[in-house]
């Protein structure tokens, strides 16, 4: 079991999470698509936890079994949270001038993919994992 | 009859060679790294000896010991001089804090001595010149800090100049190869760079090339949609090559439409569509017969 967390607050931390990320699922036998796959997750996730939820940190964990290999990434930031869940997980809703493709594009990104969101902010946690033989 | 603050200043005048002795044996014991190294030490001599005769004076003048007006000006440009060649000599900022504040150790012996049979006067004199070393000690870290800045922003510009090179492939095609990262700041400064290029080379053709880029995330492909619009009103066309086959995956996972730009997989067949619109078309040597 391997675990990092990586603090949310600027640009680089994005840079760092998801470097972080790659340099995990490489060590745990991911191939370089989900490699980047899931590097492109973690960079859209966090930086809306930077953009529109003033920060918080993200956990990247992992794991490989006789069964399976697998790698989880919980974002949670401490912002004013999603008032419309399904609104923003359609594509093309953005309240930022973005492409409003992040969080729709993640969850397709990944093979689980959580959401919930209050007053209290925002926290994703998502998965990819991939039998072992 | 002479007054606390006058004894105090007269202390540190007589002193002065010794005091300044201790101090430079001080500070090097505090350096990890041998200071005269960095610093050549009949510089740092001089320099912690006109400031701590500038320190001298500031302890003498009467008031809260607020580090301000015309008086202070000369040390305060000294303080300048004396952290920008630490902060390019990349001392840490304890290190450089440490050395204003080990003076007060050495200074603080002599008081000691000067004072044994007034305790109470030591204290105040203490105090006093301890919180005036204080406001120099914040002083110097807020200087330490702007010039760090100051040096990090000017290597981190030459980076992104040496990074976003605008190459002029043939006549009427420039090449944009890109390389790392592309954060806001990056697209800015290659937007700016590649509209220069156009106009500089009239280029009717750009090839930017992303082979080098590790995520393409909607933040980037926002950024490069919005270098290719900037192109297309120059009247430029835009290729973009160089997206590998897990990129591409990640693009039509994010469904970012990228119909609006020609894109073509190597850079190779990129150059050969640039060359195609503008008319030119690579052929091989004809032998003369
Ligand atoms: N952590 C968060 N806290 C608060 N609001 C959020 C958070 N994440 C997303 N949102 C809201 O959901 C919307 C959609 O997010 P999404 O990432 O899909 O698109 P975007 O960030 O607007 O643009 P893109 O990610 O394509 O650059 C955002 O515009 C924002 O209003
Ligand atoms: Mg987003």
């Amino acid at each position: 079991m391997m675990k990092e967390i990586i603090g949310l607050q600027q640009q680089t931390d994005i840079i760092q999470a998801r470097k972080i990320g790659r340099e995990m699922a490489k060590t745990l036998g991911f191939g370089s698509a989900d490699q980047t796959r899931l590097a492109t997750a973690i960079s859209e996730i966090t930086r809306n936890a930077i953009q529109y939820g003033r920060g918080g940190h993200c956990a990247i964990s992992g794991y490989s079994d006789r069964n399976e290999r697998k790698i989880s990434i919980s974002v949670e930031d401490r912002g004013p949270g999603i008032p419309d869940i399904d609104k923003a997980m359609e594509d093309g809703y953005t309240t930022g001038h973005g492409l409003g493709a992040g969080l729709p594009g993640a969850r397709r990104l990944m093979h689980e993919f959580h959401i919930e969101s209050g007053s209290g902010g925002t926290k994703v946690v998502m998965g990819m994992k991939q039998k072992n033989f | 009859m002479e007054t606390d603050r006058e004894k105090t200043e007269n202390i540190i005048y007589k002193n002065r060679k010794a005091i300044l002795d201790d101090w430079m044996e001080k500070i090097k014991k505090l350096s990890v790294s041998p200071f005269t190294e960095r610093i050549p030490e009949a510089q740092l001599m001089k320099q912690s000896y006109d400031l701590l005769e500038m320190l001298r004076q500031e302890i003498s003048k009467p008031g809260n010991g607020e580090i301000a007006g015309k008086e202070s000006e000369k040390l305060l440009s000294l303080l300048r001089n004396i952290i920008s060649i630490r902060a390019e000599q990349n001392f840490s900022s304890s290190e450089t804090a440490a050395y204003i504040f080990s003076l007060k150790d050495v200074l603080f012996r002599y008081f000691r001595d000067s004072f044994a049979d007034a305790p109470g006067i030591l204290q105040q004199e203490v105090m006093r010149v301890s919180s005036i070393i204080d406001r120099v000690g914040i002083i110097s870290f807020d200087i330490y800090s702007e010039i760090r800045e100051d040096i990090i922003n000017r290597q981190s510009k030459a980076i992104m100049e040496l990074s976003t090179p605008v190459i002029k492939a043939w006549d009427g095609i420039v090449l944009l190869p890109l390389v790392g990262i592309i954060d806001t700041v990056r697209s800015q400064e290659m937007i700016e760079r590649l509209l220069q290029g156009i106009v500089d080379n009239e280029a009717r053709v750009v090839v930017i090339d992303i082979s080098g880029v590790p995520v393409i995330d909607t933040k980037v492909a926002q950024h490069l949609m919005k270098t290719v619009t900037a192109a297309t009103m120059l009247g430029s066309e835009v290729i973009l090559t160089g997206i590998s086959p897990e990129i591409a995956q990640t693009i039509i996972k994010l469904d970012i439409d990228l119909g609006v730009m020609r894109t073509r997989g190597s850079l190779k067949a990129g150059i050969e569509d640039a060359f195609q619109l503008c008319g030119l078309k690579i052929m091989p040597k004809k032998e003369n017969a």
